[in-house]
C-alpha cells in the first residue's frame, strides 16, 4: 500500500487552467449531443446498417470530415480525448443523460406520455427522450468515450508494468461496448410461445425502423417435452390493512398457527382468535328456506319452498307461494323494474304471495337474504306469518369462525377460505381479510433440441438456468397460471458475449490492481499530483 | 426472543456506541473510546445475530425486501468499521457509524415487512448474495468517505487526535482540509468503489442468466450505473490539480446522495412501476 506510481503525463502537466479546461470540455461535448440529436432528426443513424445508399453517402462523408479532422487537429484532439478533464466532463454528461433517463418512460406509446407528462408529453417525444439511451447524441457521447479510453491507456503507455492495471480497466469498459454493439448487430433476441409437445424451429424478431417481425431459423428444432410450475406450500393468513387516503396499505399478519391463542391484530388493541374450522360441502343444487314465525318472539319453522311451488305454512294457516326469484337483485335503472345483474347469487331475493287459508286477500312481499330483518321492517302492523328468507347455496366454501375481542366486547365472524369479503374493524380505519397466499417457486421446461428427427440434447431449464446450443440460449421467460402446458421462453444469440465477459474481468481485475496491487497514493493528499 | 426483539437490541446497543464514542471524542479519552469499540462489538455481534435469525426462519438469504436490507446494512457498516479501526485506528467514524446503523435500524423497524417474503424464481440464484453483499459493503465503504469527507472539510478540533495526524497542509481548491481525514476519505471511497464495480459486474453476469440480458437500462439499474459514473467522475476529479481537497471532498459527500437514492428512493421515480428491481 505504499509504493508510489510514476507520474502521469496529466500529473506532470500542472496548469491553473484544468478548471477551466473542464467546462470547455462540457460545453463542447453539449454542443457535440446537440448536433448529432438535430443530424439524428434527419437521418436515423440505424439506417447505416440496413444500407442505404444515401445512408452510405452519409457516412462516407462522415468519414471524410472526421479524417480531415484527425488529419488537422490531430495532436489537439489526442491531448483532449486524453486530459482529466474531458474524462470527468463526459463522465458528467453521461451521468446527467442517464438520470434523465430515469424520470422519462422509456419506449412506452405516445399516449401513456400525454397521461404521464401531461403539456411536456409533446417536448419529451420531439427530443426524441422516450428511447434516450439509444439516441445519436448518448451513443455518440459513449462513442467518443470509447475513443477516449483507447487512447488514454496509449499515451500513459499502460503495456509498462506500473500502468496495467489502468489499461485494463480502462480497457475492459471498451471491450464490453464493443461486444455490446456487435451483439446488438449481429446477435438477436426474441420470444418463443411454446405448449408441451409442441416445437418450433425459428423464432419472431422485431426487426427494422417499422418493428416488423421476421423468422430467424434456429438450423434445428427446440420441443417442449414437459412443463412443470413449482408452487411454495399454499398458506391461508388474515391480513390487517390500514386506509391511507384511497388505498389501502397492508399493516400485519397473523398465521394461522398463531390465530390459535388471542393475538393482537395491532390496530386499536383488537385480539383475534380461530374459534372453529367449518368444513365445505356440496348440495345437488341451491334451495331456498322460509324461517316462518306466526308473529314476533314466537317460535319459528323453516320451510323449504321453490319458484311456483305453493306451501303451507305455520299449521296451515298461511300459503306461501314463490312467484320470483333473483339470484343478484338489482332495480334496473332504465325500466325502474326488478331485475337480476348476474346469475351469481350475490344478492339473491325472493318474491312471494302470502294468502290466509280461510280465504282473504293474499299479500305480495319481498325477501332478501342479505337483508333478512326487511320483512319485518314495518314490525306489528303487517298481517300474516313473519317471514325471513335463507339462501342455501349448492356449494358451502370451507369457512373458518373466529373470535375478536377488544377491551371487554366480544364478537364473531366468519371468512369463507375463498373471495372472502374483507371485515370493517372497529378502529374506522382498517380492515381485516383472510387471504390465500399461493406463490409460485419455479417453474421449468424439459426442452428436446432435434436435429431433423433425432434428439441431439435434453435439458430442463428453468430461471438462472438456460439451454444452450450452437450459438442459441434459451432462458425460461414467463408461464401462465390458466394455461399449464404453456412455457415462454427468451432466444437469444449474442456473439458479442465473450467480449462482454472478457471486458467485466478485465475492468474488475483492472480496478483491483490499480487500487489495491499497484496502489497510487490518494490524490486528495494535495499538492502531490500538482 | 422474536426476530424485532433482537433488532431493537441491537438498535440499542448502536445506540450506546453512538452515545459512549461520543463522549470519548468530547473527552478524549481513551477509556472512553475502547468503551465504544466495545459497545460497537457487540453490537455487530448483535447484529449477525438478527441476520442469521432471519435467515433460519426464512430459508433464504435475508437481503429481500427493503426491510431485510435496513439490517443488512448496518451489519456491514460495522463490518467496514472495525476492519479500519483495525488497519487505520480511524475512531473518529465509529459515532457515525453507528449513528447511520441507527436510523437503518429505526426505519427498518418503522417500517418493517409485514410478513416474510418468498424468493420468486429469478431471485433464487448463486449470484443473489455476492452481488447484495457486494452492493452493501460498497455502500458501507462510500458512507464513511462521505462522512470523512464531510469532517475534513469541516475540520473540527474534536476529530482531530481521533482521525490521524494534526497537520493542515495547504490543501488545494478553495481551502484547506484535514489532509490525513481527506486521504481516508479517499481511501474508503476507493474501497467503495471496487466493491460497487465487483456488485454491479456480478448484477449484469446475474441478469444474463436470469434473462438474457445483462443489461436492460431498468431505472434501477441506471441509478446503479449513476453512482458508479459519479465516483468515476469523482477518482479522475480528484487527481485534477485545482479540483483536490475541499472540492473533491464536497463531490464524495454529494456523490453519496446517489447511493442512497439508488437504495432508498427509487420508488419516487416515475418510471419505477415497470422496474423489475425497485423495492416494493
Amino acid at each position: 500500500m505504499t509504493q508510489q506510481a510514476s507520474p502521469t503525463p496529466d500529473d506532470r502537466q500542472p496548469s491553473p487552467r484544468r478548471g477551466a479546461g473542464y467546462f470547455v470540455c462540457l460545453a463542447g461535448l453539449a454542443a457535440l449531443g446537440i448536433v448529432l440529436g438535430a443530424l439524428g432528426d434527419y437521418a436515423d443513424p440505424r439506417a447505416l446498417w440496413s444500407g442505404g445508399a444515401a445512408a452510405k453517402a452519409g457516412a462516407v462523408v462522415g468519414a471524410a470530415v472526421l479524417g480531415t479532422l484527425v488529419w488537422a487537429f490531430g495532436g489537439f484532439l489526442y491531448r483532449t480525448l486524453t486530459s482529466l478533464p474531458f474524462a470527468v466532463a463526459i463522465l458528467t454528461l453521461l451521468l446527467l443523460a442517464t438520470v434523465l433517463g430515469t424520470f422519462v418512460i422509456q419506449g412506452a406509446a405516445p399516449e401513456v406520455y400525454e397521461t404521464k407528462y401531461k403539456g411536456w408529453a409533446s417536448t419529451l417525444l420531439g427530443l426524441g427522450l422516450d428511447d434516450l439511451f439509444h439516441s445519436p447524441w448518448y451513443v455518440g457521447w459513449l462513442g467518443l468515450l470509447c475513443v477516449s479510453l483507447v487512447m488514454v491507456p496509449i499515451r500513459r503507455k499502460a503495456w509498462r508494468r506500473p500502468h496495467w492495471g489502468h489499461g485494463l480497466a480502462h480497457l475492459g469498459i471498451v471491450v464490453v461496448l464493443a461486444g455490446a454493439l456487435i451483439g446488438s448487430r449481429w446477435g438477436l433476441k426474441g420470444h418463443l410461445d411454446l405448449h408441451e409437445g409442441r416445437s418450433a424451429d425459428a423464432v419472431l424478431v422485431a426487426a427494422g425502423p417499422e418493428r416488423h417481425p421476421v423468422a430467424h431459423p434456429f438450423g434445428f428444432a427446440v420441443r417442449l417435452e414437459d412443463f412443470d410450475i413449482e408452487y411454495y406450500p399454499p398458506e391461508y393468513k388474515f391480513y390487517v390493512y390500514e386506509r391511507t387516503g384511497e388505498s389501502f396499505r397492508p399493516r400485519k399478519t397473523v398465521t394461522r398457527k398463531s390465530a390459535d391463542a388471542w393475538t393482537s391484530l395491532g390496530a386499536a388493541g383488537i385480539e383475534i382468535r380461530i374459534l372453529q374450522e367449518i368444513a365445505g360441502s356440496r348440495l345437488p343444487s341451491e334451495s331456498h328456506v322460509l324461517l316462518v314465525r306466526r308473529e314476533a318472539g314466537a317460535p319459528s319453522e323453516e320451510v323449504a319452498v321453490k319458484p311456483d311451488a305453493v306451501v303451507p305454512v305455520a299449521g296451515g294457516a298461511w300459503t306461501v307461494r314463490v312467484l320470483a326469484y333473483f339470484p343478484d337483485f338489482v332495480i334496473d335503472s332504465e325500466t325502474r323494474k326488478p331485475s337480476t345483474r348476474s346469475p351469481h347469487p350475490n344478492n339473491p331475493a325472493l318474491q312471494v304471495e302470502v294468502t290466509p287459508a280461510g280465504g282473504g286477500p293474499a299479500e305480495k312481499r319481498w325477501l332478501f337474504a342479505r337483508m333478512p330483518e326487511f320483512d319485518h321492517g314495518d314490525g306489528a302492523a303487517r298481517p300474516g306469518p313473519r317471514l325471513t328468507y335463507r339462501y342455501v347455496p349448492a356449494e358451502t366454501p370451507a369457512q373458518v369462525e373466529i373470535g375478536l375481542r377488544q377491551g371487554g366486547r366480544e364478537w364473531r365472524h366468519r371468512f369463507a377460505a375463498q373471495d372472502g369479503d374483507p371485515l370493517e374493524l372497529p378502529d374506522g380505519k382498517s380492515i381485516l381479510t383472510y387471504e390465500l397466499r399461493n406463490e409460485v417457486k419455479d417453474y421449468r421446461s424439459r426442452l428436446a433440441v432435434l436435429e431433423g428427427d433425432r434428439k441431439v440434447l435434453g435439458k430442463t431449464i428453468e430461471v438462472n438456468d438456460p439451454l444452450a446450443y450452437k450459438g442459441f440460449v434459451f432462458f425460461q421467460s414467463n408461464y401462465r397460471k390458466e394455461d399449464p402446458t404453456y412455457s415462454g421462453l427468451q432466444v437469444v444469440r449474442d456473439p458479442g458475449l465473450p467480449m462482454v465477459w472478457a471486458g467485466f474481468l478485465m475492468l474488475c481485475a483492472g480496478v483491483i490492481v490499480i487500487y489495491y496491487v499497484k496502489p497510487r497514493r490518494p490524490a486528495a493528499a494535495a499538492g502531490e499530483a500538482a | 426472543m422474536d426476530g424485532h426483539g433482537l433488532v431493537w437490541l441491537t438498535l440499542a446497543l448502536f445506540g450506546v456506541t453512538v452515545g459512549v464514542a461520543s463522549v470519548a471524542l468530547l473527552l478524549r479519552e481513551r477509556f472512553w473510546m475502547r468503551a465504544a469499540v466495545v459497545c460497537l462489538v457487540a453490537a455487530f455481534l448483535a447484529g449477525t445475530a438478527v441476520l442469521a435469525a432471519r435467515w433460519v426462519e426464512a430459508g433464504r438469504p435475508p437481503f429481500k425486501t427493503r426491510y431485510e436490507t435496513l439490517l443488512l446494512y448496518p451489519w456491514c457498516l460495522a463490518v467496514v468499521t472495525l476492519l479500519l479501526l483495525c488497519i487505520h485506528r480511524l475512531f473518529v467514524i465509529v459515532p457515525f457509524a453507528a449513528l447511520a446503523s441507527v436510523f437503518c435500524l429505526g426505519y427498518g423497524l418503522w417500517n418493517p415487512d409485514i410478513e416474510l417474503v418468498l424468493l420468486p424464481p429469478a431471485l433464487q440464484s448463486a449470484w443473489f448474495v455476492p452481488h447484495v453483499v457486494a452492493y452493501f459493503v460498497s455502500y458501507a465503504g462510500l458512507l464513511i468517505s462521505c462522512v470523512l469527507a464531510a469532517l475534513a472539510i469541516l475540520n473540527p478540533s474534536w476529530c482531530r487526535e481521533w482521525g490521524g495526524a494534526t497537520a493542515l497542509p495547504p490543501g488545494g481548491g478553495t481551502g484547506p482540509v484535514h489532509e490525513p481525514l481527506a486521504r481516508h476519505a479517499h481511501q474508503a471511497a476507493v474501497f467503495g468503489v471496487t466493491a460497487l464495480t465487483l456488485g454491479l459486474v456480478m448484477g449484469a453476469a446475474w441478469g444474463k442468466f436470469a434473462w438474457g440480458d445483462y443489461w436492460s437500462w431498468d431505472p434501477k439499474e441506471n441509478w446503479a450505473l449513476v453512482t458508479w459514473l459519479a465516483y468515476m467522475a469523482y477518482l479522475h476529479l480528484a487527481r485534477m490539480p485545482g479540483w483536490q481537497g475541499r472540492r473533491s471532498a464536497w463531490l464524495l459527500v454529494v456523490s453519496f446522495g446517489a447511493v442512497m437514492f439508488t437504495w432508498l428512493g427509487m420508488h419516487l421515480l416515475p418510471t419505477a412501476e415497470g422496474s423489475l428491481h425497485v423495492y416494493q
